[in-house]
């Protein structure tokens, strides 16, 4: 189906929009921002993580073939298997689905961007400085090695005193943070940029799939953001919070890691089975069976995921009651994953399959493989059943069943799937199945016997094992069945690279016949589509027939980018129904700035270089004033044009900009870290051993009272602010703001004497959950303080008009919600001693 | 935001319920109120009974009021609320089945 040439008259056009979106060649393409390099980025990024945690995952069997095996000793052992599960989760499994995701959405969807390129971007380098951070541990030979989950007391400073938990903890935030600026970026993606007409009912079911695992990054994330920076505060400086000893637990430790370690699962699983669905339903040559379904299925798993993460926990000894609450819950998922494995069957069954390489991985690696994870999964969420399953051998079958069948084996049929859409090239058929085979038997050859050490007895995380328990044989089988998956995965990844060399095959305009936007050119042109097309179906390229032509003929939205501006439609929720236009900022650097900037807090903090750790930070508050300076726009008019007939207005400083979307879904994932910190509260009232502290008199409430003042007069301030701009008034809003960063400058100074009031954070775990608690008041209002500063600023400038000022409403908002915090803050720190009485 | 509440409201009134019933029977474990009784009926398991049939009844209306719209919102309204449905039932059983407050690994209070 190639496009008829466009008439000359439109070549033009068509150039300008190629010079408008190419990014710069060499080294300077580190300044690209656009979702194509990033994607492609993300992707390369975590295989070559895979690789590495692979290697690692058979330094273990090696280790393991046989009895008394002298190869790797414990130490060593122990860091091995740590940072193999680690980096297998965290910088391989989210990031690669991350990017699969960044890739893949807008041209799904038919527009040429995400809203917020350089959030992309910073993304991105966050995940890399991270990811870097934690894999040179394994160079220096100080790789964390407490497991996946490091546990305390085990890996808190008295038993474990190296820098190797600081490692993992402060790579791993830093790649968390990366988690949740993609899901705030896809989710405004997702609802706010799809191509007119692509209703949510019109959605590729890929979209629904992610929308439902940002949804879970964005509240599943945050409880393991703030368990580690109080883990690091414990290790750092000595703040109780695990510690049982000052009314700190363990425990503690636990239910944060699980609140986001059930969740990651499926947030692992999730945008894999998105994928896979697609691509199931374009080599059975048939809609997904039951598209309904599956996205209730999807949403639904989403949300019981978030009730689950006791599960894990069932042996620490909580009380019955609650093992029967989430062993309910836990069986209860089997539903909407059963949903998706029977909807696979019938789209196969009602279909005319074609078993290409994707397919085989589709039918083997996730019928097969993750059913039967899913069948194990049911037996180890049965209580009785887990307390003797436990931490053997049978957790490492299931867990991988799960893992690999659910991610890496439709993530693989994916990379075949798309590699022409990506890179422009076929790939081998025989190459893929072959490849295939060997995956799909080395596999099952490596895990399946690990069900039966498991249940004789073999404990996992061990670095080796007496000989005469019956444990050899299979052992054995599963070292040969990993060199077997490891050489499989070798040719998949190398005959795809190898379509990369000069005089590869090049594929035709949608080789596998697909439906979707994604294919409407292969490999599409650096500006997505010629134009944004109107979409009218579930699947356009099967239902509207001539699309692609059309698209190719520039007939659509946004065709001209009229000055060489990067031009992406905004639509509604639910109908996409075009409001505005995005005029999107090209390659710039400030994004791998400020993660570098981040970078330099992170390490001085590794390295215990405190200044360096300050400077960082001062340099990255900079750097991001910097990036949310608006760019001078005078040069573009307020509209643009979208078709013959349609204008849109620019959605710079609109009310209903994607920005305000995404102030939403940050203050969401804000507000998951501080429900986790308040639970961290009433977990420790009820449960830690030590509690309450013996303090003499409860401490003074008369100066905390007073700081309310300034507080609220702050807040007044903001939205007096407001209502001077919506009457035009810009001198009297940058006066109101000024006021806001005055007063909010007095409350934290009021505030820092109160914490020098409230005992040393290292005498109890609540002393420091109340330190912890005020200075993340003081973050916000610094917060605040500074989107109010740059407001005025801006005013000064001539910002602002009564119908576009929205940096003044996410001020306000910010505002009103720093104050909330405070609400709920207030009573925890000040009120303690009354409220958490035992 | 009718879209939003046939599609999620279900499974938000789920996680509602689940919060609701387990802080509820944490904190009367901690408080010890195993043996009072409401009405003559076992305090902790009435309440749990009353809210488990309570946002039962509030997904099925959810389920009555969204299931009519035709075409997709209506079959995912009507699979979301049939799962959640499900799943509230599943979590407010086991306060039913099993005594309350039995193996709680700390003594409150007792030392
Ligand atoms: C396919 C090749 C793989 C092999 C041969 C392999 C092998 C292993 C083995 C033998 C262990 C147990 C170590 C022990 O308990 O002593 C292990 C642990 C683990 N693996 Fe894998 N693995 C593979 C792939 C993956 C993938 C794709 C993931 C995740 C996406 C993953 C995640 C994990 C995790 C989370 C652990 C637990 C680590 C811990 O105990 O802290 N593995 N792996
Ligand atoms: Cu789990």
């Amino acid at each position: 189906m190639t496009a008829a040439r466009p008439p000359s008259g439109q070549r033009g056009e068509e150039e300008e929009l190629a010079r408008a979106w190419s990014s710069p060649p060499g080294w300077r393409s580190l300044s690209a921002v656009n979702h194509r390099p990033m994607g492609r980025r993300f992707v390369g990024t975590a295989m070559l993580f895979f690789l590495i945690a692979g290697l690692l995952a058979l330094l273990i069997r090696a280790q393991l073939a046989v009895p008394e095996n002298d190869l790797i000793g414990p130490d060593a052992y122990n860091q091995i298997f740590t940072m193999h599960g680690t980096m297998m989760m965290f910088l391989f499994a989210v990031p690669v689905l991350q990017g699969a995701a960044t890739w893949l959405i807008p041209l799904m969807q038919g527009t040429r961007d995400l809203p917020f390129p350089r959030l992309g971007a910073f993304s991105y380098w966050c995940f890399l400085f991270g990811a870097t951070i934690l894999v040179s541990s394994l160079l220096l030979g100080m790789a964390p090695d407490g497991g996946w989950f490091i546990y305390p007391p085990f890996s808190s400073r008295h038993y474990s005193p190296g820098p190797n938990i600081d490692f993992w903890l402060i790579g791993i935030t830093f790649a968390e943070i990366a988690g949740v600026a993609f899901a705030v970026e896809i989710i405004t993606a997702i609802l706010r940029t799809r191509a007119p007409g692509m209703s949510l009912a019109r959605m590729p079911l890929f979209s629904w799939f992610v929308l439902a695992t940002a949804g879970m990054i964005l509240l599943g994330f945050p409880p393991l953001i703030l368990g580690s920076i109080l883990f690091e505060l414990e290790r750092a400086f000595n703040w109780p919070f695990f510690d049982a000893t000052r009314g700190g637990d363990p425990v503690l430790w636990q239910h944060l890691f699980w609140l986001f370690g059930h969740p990651e699962v499926y947030i692992i699983q999730l945008p894999a089975l998105g994928l896979l669905a697609m691509y199931l339903s374009v080599h059975c040559r048939v809609p997904t069976f039951g598209y309904a379904w599956v996205v209730a299925a999807a949403l639904g798993t989403a949300f019981l995921s978030m009730g689950l993460w006791v599960h894990h926990m069932y042996a620490v000894g909580i009380p019955q009651l609650s093992l029967a609450f989430f062993a309910a819950a836990s069986t209860l998922v089997a539903i909407p994953s059963g949903i998706q494995v029977f909807s696979a069957i019938a789209t196969i069954g009602s279909g005319r399959p074609v078993f290409r390489t994707p397919l085989l991985f589709a039918c083997g690696g996730f019928l097969f493989i993750f059913t039967l994870g899913g069948l194990t999964g049911v037996m180890v969420a049965l209580v009785p059943f887990n307390l003797i399953a436990h931490d053997t051998q049978f957790v490492v079958a299931h867990l991988h069943y799960v893992l690999v069948g659910a991610a890496v084996f439709p993530l693989l049929g994916a990379l075949h799937h798309w590699w022409p859409a990506a890179v422009g090239r076929q790939p081998s058929e025989r190459a893929g199945k072959w490849s295939f085979w060997l995956l799909f038997i080395g596999f099952n050859l490596t895990f399946f016997p690990l069900h039966h050490t498991g249940l004789a007895g073999m404990p996992r995380r061990v670095y080796t094992y007496p000989a005469g328990l019956g444990w050899e044989w299979t052992n054995l089988l599963a070292s040969i069945g990993a060199a077997m998956f490891a050489l499989g995965a070798l040719l998949f990844l190398g005959s795809l690279l190898a379509t990369l060399r000069r005089g590869a095959a090049r594929p035709p305009d949608d080789p596998w016949q697909a439906g979707t936007l994604e294919w409407w050119r292969t490999p599409p042109p650096v500006y997505n589509f010629r134009a944004i097309p109107q979409v009218t179906e579930r699947y356009p390229l099967w239902q509207q027939p001539g699309l692609a032509a059309a698209i190719g003929r520039g007939e659509g939205y946004l065709a001209d980018p009229q000055g060489g501006q990067r031009l992406i439609a905004i639509t509604s929720e639910v109908e996409a129904r075009p409001e505005m236009a995005s005029a999107l900022p090209g390659p710039t650097w400030i994004p791998i700035i400020t993660a570098a900037c981040f970078a330099v807090l992170f390490l001085g903090v590794l390295t215990q270089v405190y200044p360096l750790a300050v400077l960082g930070g001062i340099a990255a508050w900079i750097a991001v004033v910097i990036w949310m300076w608006p760019d001078p726009d005078a040069a573009h008019p307020p509209t643009v044009r979208a078709t013959a007939e349609l204008r849109l207005p620019l959605d710079r400083g609109h009310h209903q900009a994607p920005g305000w979307t995404a102030l939403w879904l940050t203050l969401a994932a804000d507000a998951a870290l501080y429900a986790s910190l308040v639970f961290a509260f009433f977990f420790l009232w009820g449960y830690a051993a030590q509690w309450p502290p013996a303090v003499a008199a409860p401490p003074s409430l008369l100066l905390p009272a007073l700081a309310w003042a300034p507080l609220l007069a702050a807040l007044a301030a903001v939205w007096w602010g407001e209502a001077a701009i919506r009457r035009g008034d810009r001198g009297r809003l940058a006066r109101a703001c000024w006021i806001a960063v005055g007063a909010g400058a007095v409350f934290l100074a009021m505030q820092a004497s109160v914490a020098a009031g409230l005992g040393p954070p290292e005498r109890h775990a609540r002393d420091a959950l109340s330190h912890f608690t005020v200075l993340y008041q003081g973050f916000h209002v610094a917060v605040g303080m500074t989107m109010a500063g740059m407001v005025a600023l801006r005013a000064r400038r001539g910002d602002f008009a009564p119908q576009r000022h929205l940096a003044v409403r996410i001020a306000t908002r910010f505002w009103s919600y720093a104050v909330l915090l405070w609400i709920v803050g207030f009573p925890l720190v000040h009120l303690a001693p009354w409220l958490f009485a035992r | 935001m009718s879209a939003a509440l046939a599609l999620l409201g279900p499974a938000v009134l789920w996680a509602i319920h689940f919060l609701a019933v387990y802080i509820f029977v944490s904190l009367a474990c901690l408080w010890r109120w195993q043996d009072a009784t409401l009405l003559g009926l076992p305090l902790i398991e009435a309440v749990v009974a009353l809210l488990t049939l309570a946002f039962i009844g509030a997904i099925a209306a959810c389920g009555w009021i969204w299931g009519w719209s035709d075409g997709f919102r209506g079959r995912v309204g009507i699979g979301m609320t049939a799962l959640f449905a499900v799943a509230t039932a599943m979590v407010g059983l086991p306060t039913l089945l099993t005594a309350a407050c039995v193996g709680l690994p700390v003594q409150i209070g007792g030392g």
